[in-house]
Parts: structure tokens; C-alpha cells; sequence
């Protein structure tokens, strides 16, 4: 058989193409390096070959037909194109079609055998072709006669066939209104948070402003305080000599100021870990130090004085809170600034350091008042209301209280100030809730759901890609395709199906959020040893509520550790008025007394220090010279006040095994 | 004459299985035999007679098979199966009884017309 070269079609695609391409070109201004050129002149190429080759098709097809059925070559033409616009309309296997063709085309070659005369044969064939039927008509009897006429297996396949190009079809619908669905943001959860956390009262009752001018008031290390770390971190070290090698040599570095500075590190940044480093070593190497270091640092804390007045006079307003606020205009709590802790940290650090000066000096009162404020300063910080605020409140609170334990234990103070120190303390912590409030985290949890779930369709939103990679982090991919790429390449397709199509959408999430929340502020309030008695596993407990949502296992905080958390720093505080009295009572009766009821009994405290791990007294013993005060802690029971130390010989503070011990503290050096 | 179309097609087929019961037969000849047979009163479009062939095919009442004949022409000639008897004594009974019933309703003005 001849074949056409696909030539005309092709130019014609060519000259097409190039002139739309030029177009393009002119109307991109020259920046599309002539890239529509290129590729409209071969679209346009590739698409008269593809006419072409249609064309060159249909004429083998025609030829083709003729062969296979040769009783068509007898008839006239009219009779011919009426079967083959017939079989055409069929629709059908070739085979079968095949077999048609060739039955009519016999039907019409018997009908017209008779005639004599090529005119005669014309006229009955249009006859003919006429009483036979309408064509379309006819082609769909025959398809449907002929449909009847195939085997079951054959009837089983082609229904199969039909059922998955239905469910792919089916699949692609959903697939398109999936990747086309996005979140819709109705709620501003930032403001309900603003409101939540905001006390109606006066704004000059709030501490906010005052500790917002402290932090700017707060003066950067220079250069000499710089200096000085880098010439003594060797003798300071606190045993992370390697780790204090590396800030000296970048401080030199820093401050040499003939190399290029490290990309990698940030000056300030390094500033400040000098700082923390420092204010650190005040607190766990303050005995080791010289005269002229621990001069050299009260030049840095005088510094400071400005900025840590105003956290006093902020510490004795009767509230707290700070106006959250989100960059830009999305309004997500995921995105709300908390640029204030890290600066609340150090002036707490500062703080801290000041009083043990002040301490140094004899200046007791000062110390205390520092520490006093330095307390109330973490009860502020924990009005915060979300849960790092509380954490770090908490924090803040510890370092107050284990900064007077230190004081009181390596300072001879007299009865009348530890009086004054233990009334001032019980008053600071008396009207405090120290259980942890997920009231403003509850609201992440739902503006969470609001933005990681398309809008509800359908009766249920699902998973949006996007954010929920922000949120957990646990792919990089921000299309549905890298997404199912990624998946496939770390062999997790099962886990990203069940993210795609089965998680629970958006109104069950957030409704399993609500319980999740409620039950989190029910079992705040518990202690640890009500937790032990009542066989409460929070942990156990909220993956139940959550049952395998994945969303809320990610933003799902350990609300058991929080809990505890806030239960030692309480047990810690009352601890410290406990000593108070009991080095109170020492002093007044040059013993101490055998029970801690004996204490209450003399009117030198209020209360027994609750143990929030047994849910009785702290436990008290006198020994032969001191006391032993102690919690049971994790283990829950009493192992005769047994200290667990750390590898570098410093006292675990709340060990899972042996006792949380608040006195003795470790001897002087 | 012009049958209703619905008419003929319950006829149809009890015609062309009754014309296959006494010998094969290919499509342009079973037309024929129809037109012919019925005085020409039965007259299907001749295209609707492949698919009502087609379809008595798919009912295993009919059975073809592609011939040669001597002149070197192909046909495909239908035959009726055991199973199309049955059916064709079947249908020959109900229309026995259907033309007694409307005989009677007529006051036998059906069979002396």
C-alpha cells in the first residue's frame, strides 16, 4: 500500500505554530528566550503529523474493509457507504462488526443478484437501502442484539471494565473537589484568646507595660563582660568545659574583630549565651568563685539595676496579661509572637543573680525582696494562659524559691527576718492556683482544626496538606503529588491514605477536641497520688478519647508532665516556708521539733506542706544536727530521704526513683 | 398492510422461528420466505430482522453458521436449536389460545372474516 508522506498537514501545523509562537514571543517582550517559539512550532508539527496519521488511518481502515469483506466490492457505492456508516454507528468489537458487515453486505449482494442492468442495480439498491431502516437506529439493534449475543465471561469482564473506569471516574470527581478545597478561616481565635486572657479591670493594674520596659531597658553584656568569660571560662566552668571553650573562642573571634565572623553564629546571639552561661554560674558555682569575678559581675548586674527595679514595681500590680498578636493578616494562634519569655527568662536570671550578691553583701532584705518579685514575676508570666506562658511561669517561680532555699541555707539570717521572709512567701503563695489551666491551649487545638481542614462539604471537611505539614513537620511536600511522591519513596503510602481519605473530618476533630480538652482541665486538678489511687494514665486516657486522629496526636500536649509540673513547683514553695519555720523554731528553742505538727502546734506554720506524690505531709525528719524534709516523688514511696545524684554529683531534683529533697541542700564548699 | 410495530414484534419471532423449523436458512432468504409465506403481510424492515436474529442467537433459540456455496458465496445460515423448538411449540400454543379467546370475543367474526 502507498503511503502519503504526512507533509501538508505538517507544514501547515509548522507555519501555524511558528507564527503563534512568534506572537507569544512578541507579547512576552523578549523574556521567553524564545522558549514559545520552540515549542508552538513543534506542538504545531506534532499535531499535523497526528492529523495525518488519522487520516492515514481511516484510509487503511477503509481499504481494510473492502478485504475483509469482498461481497462489498459488487455492490454500488451507495449501498456500500450505507453499511459502513451502519457498522460505523455500531460501536462495537471489529471482530464482530466485521461479521456484520459481511452478513449485510451478503443480504444486499443476494437482493441485487437478479438484476440485469447497472441502472436496474442502482435503483433497487436505493430501494433497497431505503426499506432498510434508519441507519442509526439499526446500529444500535445491533449493537444490542449483538451484546446479548456474547458469552458471560466476556459479559463479566466488560461490566468489570465498566465498574472501574466508573470508580476511577468517581475517584477523579472526588479528587478534583479534594485538591480544590482549602480551609476558611471564620474564627479569630487570637482575639479569643486576647479576651480570655484579659481581666476586666483597668489597664494600670496590668504589670504588662512596666516588664515590657524592663526588658528594654535591659542592657546587653559589653565587650570586657565578653572578655571576661573568654580569659576565665576555664576556672568558672561549671564541668561543660568543652562547650565553654567553643563561646570563648567565638567570643574571641567576635571581639578580635580582624576575622570574618562566623556566618553561623549570631553576635547577639552569642552575647546572650554568655550571659545565661554567666548568670548560671552565679547560681551553681557561686561559691568557687573569686572576689574579683563575682565583683566583676555585680559591675554587670549595677548595670541592670534599672531594668530590674521596674520588674519589682511590675511583680506588685495584681495582674498580668499580655495582647498577643499574629504577624500579617492570618490571625492563627500558630503564628502569634512570644518574642517576651525569652527576655523574661533573663531578667529573671538577673534577678537571681542580684539577690545572691545582695546576699554576699549582708543585704538580706534586698536579696529577699528581689526574690519575692522574682516569684511573683512567674505567677504573672503563668497568668499568660497558653501553656508555654504556664511553663515558663513555672520556671520562673523555681528559681525564686531555690534561689531563697540557697540563701537561707548558706546565710545566717536572723528569726526575725526569716519571720518576715516566710509570712511575705505565704502570702505570695497563698491565693495561687497552681494547677495548669489548658483553657487557651484548647483553643490552638481548634484553630488547628479550622485551618487544617477544608471548609465542610458534604457533611465533613478533610486534612489540608499544607498546613498540616507546618503543624507536624512530617513532610516537606506541599502538593498533593510531592505528597503521595514523598509517601511512596519513604514506603508510607498506607499512612498517607489514612491522612488523605479516612481521617476523621473537621466537625468529628473538633468535637474529639472538645473532650480531649475537657478531660485534660478535669484531671488538671489532680495530684499525682490521686492520679496513682484513681489508676488514671492520662496519657493512656487521651489517646482513647483521640482514637487514632492524627492531627490531635500532634498538637496533643503531655498533659500528664504539665500536670506534675505544676504540683513539685507548689510542693517546692510550701517546702520553702516549712524550712523557714523550722529553722524559725531552731533558732528560738536551739532544737527542732520532733513532728512537723509540733511546728503548727507553736504557731509556726500555718499548714502541713502537702506531698502531692503520697497526698499526706511532706516528710519530715529530724536528724542529729539538721532535718531531712522531703517529697516521696515518683516512685511514690518513701526511701528514707535518698538523694539520686547526677553524674556531675549535682542533686536530681524530682528523681522517677529515691526522694525529692528540699533540706538539707548539698554542704558548703 | 402495516402492523403496529408492537404487534409485530411479540410476532416476529414465533414467524421466523415456525419459517426455521422446516430448514435452514440464510437472512435475505428468511425475508423472502416471510414476506412470501405471510402474503405479504408480514413485513419487518428488512434491517430488523439481523438484530431479531441476533437477539434469538443470544436466546440459544437459533444457531448459525458461515457457509460456502458452490459459487464461492459466503452466507450465514440460521438453524433452530432443540431449545427454539420447545419455545416455538410454546409461543404456537399461547397464539392457538389467544385466537380462540378473541374468536369467542368476536363472535367468531375473527376466523369467518
Amino acid at each position: 500500500m502507498k503511503i502519503k508522506i504526512p507533509l501538508p498537514a505538517v507544514v501547515l501545523g509548522a507555519v501555524i505554530g511558528l507564527t503563534l509562537g512568534a506572537i507569544f514571543e512578541y507579547a512576552s517582550l523578549g523574556e521567553a528566550d524564545g522558549v514559545f517559539l520552540i515549542s508552538l512550532t513543534l506542538a504545531g508539527i506534532i499535531i499535523g503529523a497526528l492529523i495525518e496519521f488519522i487520516r492515514h488511518r481511516r484510509a487503511v481502515g477503509r481499504a481494510a474493509s473492502s478485504s475483509i469483506c469482498p461481497a462489498l466490492k459488487d455492490l454500488p457505492a451507495d449501498t456500500v457507504e450505507f453499511v459502513e456508516r451502519i457498522i460505523s454507528k455500531m460501536r462495537y468489537r471489529r471482530n464482530v462488526r466485521d461479521d456484520v458487515m459481511a452478513e449485510l453486505a451478503t443480504h444486499f449482494q443476494e437482493a441485487l443478484k437478479d438484476c440485469k442492468t447497472k441502472d436496474e442495480k442502482q435503483q433497487k439498491a436505493r430501494q433497497l437501502v431505503t426499506d432498510f431502516g434508519d441507519v442509526k437506529l439499526l446500529a444500535v439493534l445491533l449493537r444490542r442484539a449483538k451484546k446479548r449475543c456474547r458469552p458471560l465471561w466476556r459479559t463479566v469482564i466488560a461490566r468489570t471494565a465498566q465498574a472501574i473506569v466508573i470508580l476511577f471516574a468517581c475517584f477523579v470527581v472526588y479528587l478534583v473537589w479534594f485538591l480544590t478545597g482549602k480551609p476558611v478561616i471564620t474564627t479569630n481565635f487570637v482575639a479569643q484568646l486576647n479576651q480570655l486572657v484579659h481581666p476586666a479591670v483597668d489597664e494600670s493594674l496590668n504589670a504588662a507595660p512596666l516588664y515590657k520596659k524592663a526588658v528594654d531597658l535591659y542592657k546587653k553584656p559589653s565587650d570586657r563582660f565578653l572578655l571576661f568569660f573568654a580569659e576565665n571560662y576555664e576556672q568558672i566552668s561549671d564541668g561543660s568545659v568543652v562547650r565553654d571553650k567553643v563561646l570563648a573562642e567565638g567570643i574571641r573571634d567576635l571581639l578580635a574583630g580582624d576575622k570574618e565572623p562566623d556566618p553561623n553564629q549570631d553576635p547577639q546571639e552569642l552575647r546572650e549565651k554568655v550571659v545565661d552561661r554567666m548568670t548560671g554560674l552565679l547560681a551553681s558555682k557561686y561559691h568557687e568563685l573569686k572576689p574579683q569575678q563575682k565583683s566583676f559581675i555585680a559591675k554587670w548586674i549595677q548595670e541592670q539595676k534599672e531594668a530590674l527595679d521596674i520588674v519589682n514595681q511590675g511583680s506588685r500590680k495584681p495582674y498580668y496579661w499580655h495582647q498577643y498578636q499574629s504577624p500579617g493578616e492570618d490571625d492563627t494562634m500558630f503564628s502569634i509572637l512570644l518574642p517576651h519569655l525569652s527576655p523574661f527568662r533573663r531578667l529573671a536570671l538577673a534577678l537571681r543573680s542580684r539577690a545572691r550578691l545582695s546576699a554576699e553583701q549582708g543585704r538580706y532584705e534586698d536579696a529577699f525582696e528581689d526574690m519575692k518579685s522574682c516569684y511573683r514575676f512567674g505567677q504573672h508570666v503563668k497568668a499568660g494562659g497558653i501553656l508555654i506562658d504556664q511553663i515558663v511561669g513555672i520556671a520562673i517561680e523555681a528559681v525564686a524559691v531555690q534561689t531563697l532555699t540557697d540563701i537561707i541555707h548558706d546565710h545566717e539570717i536572723d528569726s526575725a527576718g526569716l519571720a518576715v521572709l516566710q509570712r511575705d512567701l505565704e502570702q505570695v503563695i497563698a491565693n495561687e492556683d497552681f494547677a495548669i489551666t489548658f483553657e487557651a491551649e484548647r483553643l490552638f487545638a481548634y484553630d488547628a482544626v479550622q485551618m487544617c481542614f477544608t471548609e465542610d462539604r458534604l457533611g465533613s471537611g478533610h486534612l489540608y496538606i499544607p498546613l498540616v505539614r507546618n503543624l507536624s513537620g512530617s513532610t516537606s511536600s506541599d502538593s498533593f503529588g510531592e505528597f503521595i511522591f514523598e509517601a511512596i519513596s519513604r514506603k508510607a503510602l498506607k499512612g498517607a491514605v489514612q491522612v488523605l481519605f479516612l481521617h476523621p473530618g473537621k466537625k468529628q476533630t473538633r468535637q474529639t477536641a472538645e473532650r480531649l480538652y475537657d478531660y485534660f482541665q478535669q484531671v488538671a486538678i489532680k495530684t499525682p497520688a490521686q492520679l496513682k489511687a484513681e489508676a488514671i494514665d492520662i496519657e493512656e486516657e487521651a489517646m482513647k478519647i483521640i482514637n487514632g486522629n492524627m492531627l490531635l496526636q500532634i498538637l496533643m500536649p503531655a498533659a500528664g508532665r504539665l500536670g506534675e509540673l505544676s504540683y513539685r513547683n507548689k510542693a517546692a514553695a510550701e517546702a520553702a516556708v516549712t524550712v523557714l519555720a523550722l529553722l524559725r523554731y531552731r533558732k528560738d528553742n536551739a532544737l527542732y521539733p520532733e513532728n512537723l505538727h509540733e511546728l503548727v502546734t507553736a504557731g509556726y506554720l500555718k499548714n502541713l506542706p502537702p506531698d502531692p506524690y503520697s497526698d499526706k505531709p511532706l516528710v519530715y525528719r529530724k536528724t542529729e544536727d539538721s532535718f531531712l524534709l522531703y517529697s516521696v516523688a515518683g516512685n511514690f514511696q518513701d526511701d528514707g530521704g535518698k538523694v539520686i545524684r547526677n553524674k556531675d554529683g549535682s542533686a536530681q531534683k524530682w528523681p522517677d526513683t529515691g526522694d525529692a529533697v528540699f533540706w538539707p541542700l548539698k554542704k558548703k564548699n | 398492510m402495516k402492523f403496529e410495530s408492537q404487534l409485530l414484534k411479540g410476532i416476529a419471532p414465533v414467524a421466523v422461528l415456525e419459517i426455521l423449523s422446516r430448514g435452514e436458512m440464510y437472512g435475505y432468504e428468511l425475508s423472502q420466505a416471510l414476506e412470501q409465506r405471510s402474503g405479504e403481510i408480514l413485513t419487518l424492515g428488512k434491517g430488523t430482522l439481523y438484530p431479531l436474529l441476533y437477539n434469538l442467537e443470544a436466546k440459544k433459540l437459533v444457531k448459525a453458521q458461515w457457509q460456502e456455496t458452490q459459487s464461492g458465496r459466503r452466507r450465514r445460515y440460521y438453524s433452530i436449536t432443540s431449545k427454539g423448538k420447545s419455545e416455538l411449540a410454546r409461543q404456537k400454543a399461547q397464539l392457538k389460545e389467544l385466537t380462540t379467546g378473541l374468536d369467542l370475543v368476536f363472535g367468531g367474526a375473527l376466523t369467518t372474516a
